[in-house]
């Protein structure tokens, strides 16, 4: 059951037409990713999703309720959590206040203390850094500071833009193993952008390619990652 | 081909005819009405080439203006020279003067630049008020009839020859800087100052152009303001004229000379119109100056939120929606 | 004498203080400089006016229907005006909000007329004695209503979730919306948040100076100055500069002529502009226009 549809979505950025018929499916509990290089329409997608961009045309249905036309905090209160392109952190405030503002709209006491633990639990470094100003955390960590703040608003479906972007092999190794983790745990639903292809595929269920602003390609990430000389002709993957 | 352009030049022949003729039909109040809206937009059109074009918030045209406005006046008084050489030559004054701001203007961006003009406006009217030996103070100063090669222009209606030849210059020569190299380097760092520098453009010799050449304009505005009104005080260069002026440039289109022209007009008939409609609806027991205060701050917000572009874009879109429909009913034979 | 000119400048620097900060929250969360700042201060003043006039309310009493009510007014001038063009250029906003300055203006004038009107307050000609010096016990209020509205505004700013949503919306705004945070609502509230700040600002220092129609536009420079010199964008920085303004401004009155006091906030921030724009705490480069 798809718990978030995108029918046939027409985006500008601007003057210029970013999105051509978009029709992606997002199944409860699963991961599934979007890949494509550069400029192929991916955080264009994710902004228009969480309400940042306005569609021309075209529907995107979340639980069934369509959410194309809200405005960005109301998409937040429906369960739509995201870890954005450049992050879009709160870099003046400490790191407990960013991660408190992710659980901004929440009032469950219990539930916020556990999902707090949860993270700490997940990404202990941010646990020993709790007072320091986001702004002078490296790369890595803010880029955990960031999942974890999504994370924290308790969301139903979780969408994470080029979350290895900048990151050392190993820390994506790390943070991809996190999030498979949080997706076998929780059931969580999350949705990833990516141009990492093989990571990416190696934890998805499921994956679309996006190029200039159209799907070239989808299917199970199993059949995606065996039709290698297809992906490499669509991303340039050796 | 040659239908059009003579078509064009009959049009402009009428023009020119009008606006010579116009005095004849008029009453004294209206021409003098008609003088300072000229004056004023002499004034717009400097602070247009400045910040329409240039980029520049600046809020002391109307400083300039005084600047030009006492150093014609002393010019006249002290060294007998005729109005069209004190004029042209205060406006010249007024222009090294605005180096004062230039410079420190260099330093500051958008809102700061603001402010801190807002604060030479203040500074430069505590000088006038206070330097009484040279400015008369708060008591104003008298300026001499002007006169020309001895004949002296007593009447509203001839110093309305005068000012429209000084508009027909100013407006011209606006024009053709725009054209010229200074005008376009001023109008690209008005754009985007780094894009401007990279192209190698010297962005700081031309924001110092923009601010002479915007106080020379000011300065001859000043000047026929002193010798129309023949008496200048520190009352007739405040900071709420200033505003009137930036709120008539925009009003009449950012960047626009046309729109500077009908800013003029704008600063100077607003008051009249607003005192008309009080008088009829209001009662004269209601205060003028504040009930022209309310409608003025009211007007402001209305032409900001929907009419942002200004009304000279207004009226070209209406002209080019004219001319669109001319041309598909006549030239239908072609 | 020495003394009651620092706690004069006190005073006054609590004033600026105050409405530098109403300045420079508008400023962090919506990136406009609100220049109609000091007419909500007058607006605020002359509420109060009404309010003990009319309804024959103490002084004090008075005070808290007239923040509220500056308030409210300030939440409607969000509303209708600046919400319409918060996405306009920087010119149109600045505009708009002069527009908002003059008519309030105009409407003050039509409402009270000109004439510099008293706030009635009992504690003017009233004097504390401290030691040998006897201290103007308005500027004691005046001194001590600040400093109390100062640390409410610290509390709510520091500890509740309001006051942490508006660190988010003036840090990162799409950060913000995507934590479920309407800017829109946090914008509205921070400007009702100024408003009752500068309602302070004006009703306390009112006895003292009198009501009139022109007194918001000094203000405001003044205050501009005093953020200025803070360094704009700080909320530190614009109340301590508002209290070195008042300080500066009084103690060089003390020893000059009348006239270049009221010039010590313009010479001071053409000062700091030219020298050190980005004043005493602020961050250089970090600041958007």
């Amino acid at each position: 059951m798809g718990i978030l549809k995108i029918e046939d979505l027409q985006v500008y950025y601007g003057r210029s037409h970013a999105l051509f018929d978009l029709n992606v499916e997002v199944a409860a509990g699963s991961i599934v990713v979007m890949l494509g290089a550069n400029g192929a329409g991916k955080s264009t997608t994710f902004k228009t999703i969480s309400g940042l961009l306005k569609p021309k045309e075209g529907r995107i249905e979340f639980l069934g309720k369509s959410i194309h036309h809200l405005p960005p905090h109301k998409i937040v209160k429906l369960g739509i959590a995201q870890a954005p392109e450049g992050r879009q952190l709160f870099l003046n405030l400490t790191v407990r206040d960013n991660l408190r503002a992710g659980q901004y709209d929440l009032i469950d006491k219990v539930e916020m203390k556990k999902d707090w633990d949860q993270v700490i639990g997940w990404f202990p470094i941010l646990g020993e850094r709790l007072n320091q100003q986001a702004g002078t955390l490296s790369g890595g960590e803010q880029q955990m500071l960031a999942i974890s703040r999504a994370f924290l608003s308790h969301p139903t479906l979780l969408l994470l833009d080029e979350p290895s972007l900048g990151l050392s092999p190993l820390l994506v190794q790390n943070i991809f193993g996190i999030i498979s983790k949080i997706n076998k745990k929780t059931g969580l639903t999350i949705f990833l952008a990516e141009q990492n292809v093989m990571v990416a595929l190696s934890i998805a269920d499921r994956g679309y390619v996006l190029k200039l602003g159209r799907v070239a390609l989808e299917g199970e990430s199993r059949v995606l990652l065996e039709s290698k000389t297809i992906l490499q002709s669509y991303l340039g993957v050796s | 081909m040659n239908a059009p352009l003579n078509r064009n030049r009959i049009l402009w022949a009428l023009l020119a005819i009008c606006l010579l003729l116009i005095p004849l039909g008029m009453s004294n109040y209206l021409t003098y009405l008609i003088n300072l809206s000229g004056i004023y937009a002499i004034a717009i059109i400097g602070l247009n080439i400045l910040m329409g074009l240039g980029g520049q918030m600046f809020f002391g045209p109307v400083a300039l203006m005084a600047m030009g406005a006492y150093g014609a006046a002393s010019l006249a008084n002290h060294l007998n020279f005729p109005f069209y050489i004190s004029i042209p030559l205060s406006g010249v004054i007024t222009s090294i003067l605005s180096l004062t701001i230039a410079f420190p203007a260099l330093r500051l961006r958008g809102l700061y630049l603001a402010m801190v003009s807002v604060g030479y406006h203040f500074i430069l009217e505590q000088i006038i008020g206070g330097w009484d030996s040279f400015t008369g103070g708060y008591n104003g100063l008298n300026l001499k009839k002007a006169s020309l090669g001895g004949i002296p222009l007593a009447s509203d209606k001839a110093f309305y020859y005068i000012m429209l030849l000084a508009v027909v210059l100013c407006f011209l020569g606006a024009r053709n800087l725009m054209k010229m190299r200074v005008g376009r380097a001023i109008w690209a760092l008005g754009q985007d100052p780094v894009a401007a520098s990279i192209q190698g453009i010297n962005v700081t010799s031309y924001k110092i152009a923009a601010f002479m050449v915007c106080a020379f304009y000011c300065g001859i505005s000043g000047g026929l303001l002193a010798h129309y009104l023949r008496y200048i005080t520190p009352y007739h260069f405040t900071i709420a004229i200033a505003i009137m002026l930036l709120v008539g440039m925009i009003v009449g289109g950012w960047g626009s000379l046309g729109g500077s022209i009908m800013g003029g007009f704008f600063v100077t008939f607003l008051p009249e119109v607003i005192g008309f409609f009080k008088d009829s609806f209001l009662g004269a027991s209601v205060a003028l100056y504040d009930a022209q205060e309310t409608i003025s701050g009211i007007l402001i917000i209305v032409v900001v939120i929907f009419i942002p572009k200004g009304l000279a874009e207004w009226v070209k879109g209406f002209k080019s929606r004219w001319r669109y429909n001319q041309r598909e009913g006549g030239d239908r034979d072609r | 004498m020495l003394i009651q000119l620092i706690t004069g400048g006190l005073a006054i620097g609590s004033v600026y203080a105050l409405i530098a900060l109403a300045l420079v929250l508008i400023y962090k969360g919506s990136r406009l400089l609100n220049l109609a700042q000091g007419e909500l201060v007058t607006i605020a003043a002359y509420f109060s006016l009404a309010i003990l006039t009319q309804a024959r309310l103490p002084y004090l009493a008075g005070l808290v229907p007239a923040v509220i009510l500056a308030g409210v007014f300030a939440l409607i001038v969000e509303r209708i005006v600046i919400r319409p063009v918060v996405s306009s250029e920087e010119w149109s906003i600045l505009l708009a909000t002069w527009g908002v300055s003059i008519t309030i203006r105009g409407l003050i004038g039509l409402i009270w007329g000109h004439e510099p009107r008293p706030l009635p307050s009992p504690f003017t000609g009233q004097h504390l004695h401290w030691g040998a010096y006897a201290l103007s016990a308005q500027e004691m209020v005046i001194i001590v209503t600040s400093l109390f509205m100062l640390l409410i505004f610290y509390l709510f700013f520091k500890g509740t979730k309001a006051g942490l949503a508006m660190q988010v919306v003036a840090d990162n705004q799409m950060g913000a919306s995507l934590c479920g945070i309407s800017v829109g609502r946090i914008n509205a509230l921070t400007w009702m948040i100024s408003g009752m700040v500068a309602a302070v600002a004006g009703i306390t220092i009112s006895p003292i100076f009198f009501l009139q129609v022109e007194m918001g536009f000094e203000l405001l420079l003044s205050a501009f100055s005093a953020a200025v010199l803070g360094g704009f964008g700080s909320i530190v920085g614009a109340i301590i500069g508002g209290y070195l303004l008042g300080i500066i401004q009084a103690v060089t009155g003390g020893y000059m002529p009348e006239a270049i006091k009221s010039s010590v906030p313009f010479a001071l921030l053409i000062l700091v502009l030219v020298i050190r724009p980005t004043g005493l705490f602020g961050k250089a480069g970090v600041e958007k226009k």
